[in-house]
């Protein structure tokens, strides 16, 4: 049976653990080899945790599209209800226009 | 004949059928803020926890680059990001897109259209007072003006209020599952820390541990390397840097896994405003809206009345 994703990166986890208990352990030439395995398996969990991160990015992706369509209904929403209060300042500015007409038209005809 | 009215109750009516749609649950108006702020604490936070673990990536980074230096020397390709740009990007963009929500849910659902409207209908208000001044509308009186004035507000009102309450709800609905999406993903991606033995880390907090663990490794490498060449004090400051590493790291994993808490929070408040605007309310906060709709429209009508 092939291992999972997880078992591979808690091998490299365990691995890079010891390494680094056995590297602070020595010294020298001991310390520096321990130390360059560790840093050559600690690139490797490295590698492994950019790949798990990588493998969301689509989904991010996907999640932001129905993110901006439900924020467009809101938009739209918002839109709709401008337009009423539009809607009476049109008819605000009728009135007025009425207004100045009845004025106008009563100091013309008379 | 011209309508000597003094108080509003021609427009009872009106008040009733405005009454009868109802305004927003005001729980929706408490819960909206809520989420906004979940949606700043969770964005902030989230951006955070990626801005850690790339600085303190980097820093490990340089500090193996000056311990191996005298073997290996240096090339550029050895400073490398941990996570691609474009990985980082379409995170920040989906968190700017729930921001971009919350702020436009805060703008719709809040009372400053509706103050606009009734800012608006009061020069409606005003002008249809000024045409009963002139002859030709004679008959058309004052109070004719601000009866007319009040129910073209309390029927504006009704409008946007049917919509907001027919819209939201659906709109809020349909938002649950990205938000609980969102934040399970970007949960994952905060993922856990190794235990004792290696075991169960993901993501950035297993990043994170281990990149200190690193930066530990090079720096006790870097003050063997080199003890020979220091003098008491520097090596002392070297040295306590060791165990401040230790408690850095182990307090930068606590703060990530707070990240995952705000997350979770995030869902709750988005759970808890569905609720809100869903909810029909109670026969009590019924009757309290028809009597606050009522006061509202009469102290509409007085303002109308005030303008002498």
């Amino acid at each position: 049976m092939n291992p999972t994703q997880q078992q591979v990166h808690d091998a490299f986890d365990e691995l890079n653990q010891a390494l680094n208990k056995a590297a602070l352990a020595a010294t020298g030439t001991d310390q520096e080899n321990l130390r360059e395995a560790a840093d050559d398996v600690f690139d490797i969990v490295t590698a492994l945790n950019q790949a798990d991160i990588k493998s969301r990015t689509e989904d991010f992706v996907a999640l932001k599209t129905q993110v901006d369509a439900v924020t467009k209904q809101l938009t739209d929403l918002q839109k709709q209800i401008n337009s009423i209060i539009h809607d009476v300042e049109i008819a605000t500015s009728v009135v007025d226009g009425i207004g100045k007409a009845v004025d106008f038209a009563g100091k013309f005809f008379v | 004949m011209p309508t000597h009215v003094r108080d509003p109750r021609p427009l009872l009516p009106l008040i009733l059928v405005v009454a009868s749609i109802g305004c927003i649950s005001p729980a929706v108006h408490k819960q909206v803020p809520a989420f906004a702020n979940a949606v700043t604490l969770a964005t902030e936070n989230t951006k955070s926890a990626f801005d850690v673990v790339e600085e303190e990536y980097e820093t490990a980074q340089t500090a193996r680059i000056v311990v191996d230096y005298d073997k290996k020397g240096f090339n550029p390709d050895m400073v490398r990001p941990f996570l691609l740009p474009e990985d980082l990007q379409v995170r920040l963009a989906l968190l700017n897109a729930l921001q971009e929500y919350a702020s436009k849910l805060s703008e719709v659902s809040s009372d400053k259209q509706l103050n606009e409207f009734d800012d608006k209908t009061r020069a409606f208000g005003k002008s249809l007072e000024d045409l009963s001044k002139t002859d030709a509308f004679s008959r058309f009186t004052k109070n004719d003006a601000n009866i007319a004035g009040a129910a073209v507000n309390a029927l504006g009102r009704w409008f946007i209020e049917s919509k907001r309450q027919k819209q939201l709800p659906k709109i809020i609905a349909e938002m649950q599952d990205p938000v609980k999406k969102t934040a399970e993903l970007l949960e994952a991606d905060i993922g856990k820390a190794p235990d004792q033995a290696g075991h169960g880390g993901s993501g950035l907090r297993d990043q994170l541990w281990n990149t200190y663990d690193n930066a530990i490794l090079q720096q006790d490498a870097f003050i063997k390397k080199y003890e020979d060449h220091m003098d008491p004090l520097t090596r002392a400051g070297a040295i306590r840097e060791l165990p401040r590493l230790v408690r850095q790291r182990n307090l930068a994993d606590k703060t990530l896994e707070q990240t995952q808490s705000t997350l979770a929070k995030l869902v709750d408040a988005h759970s808890a405003l569905l609720k809100a605007v869903v909810s029909k309310g109670d026969i009590q906060s019924e009757l309290s809206a028809l009597i606050s709709e009522g006061q509202r429209i009469k102290s509409f009508y007085d303002s109308l009345q005030k303008k002498d």
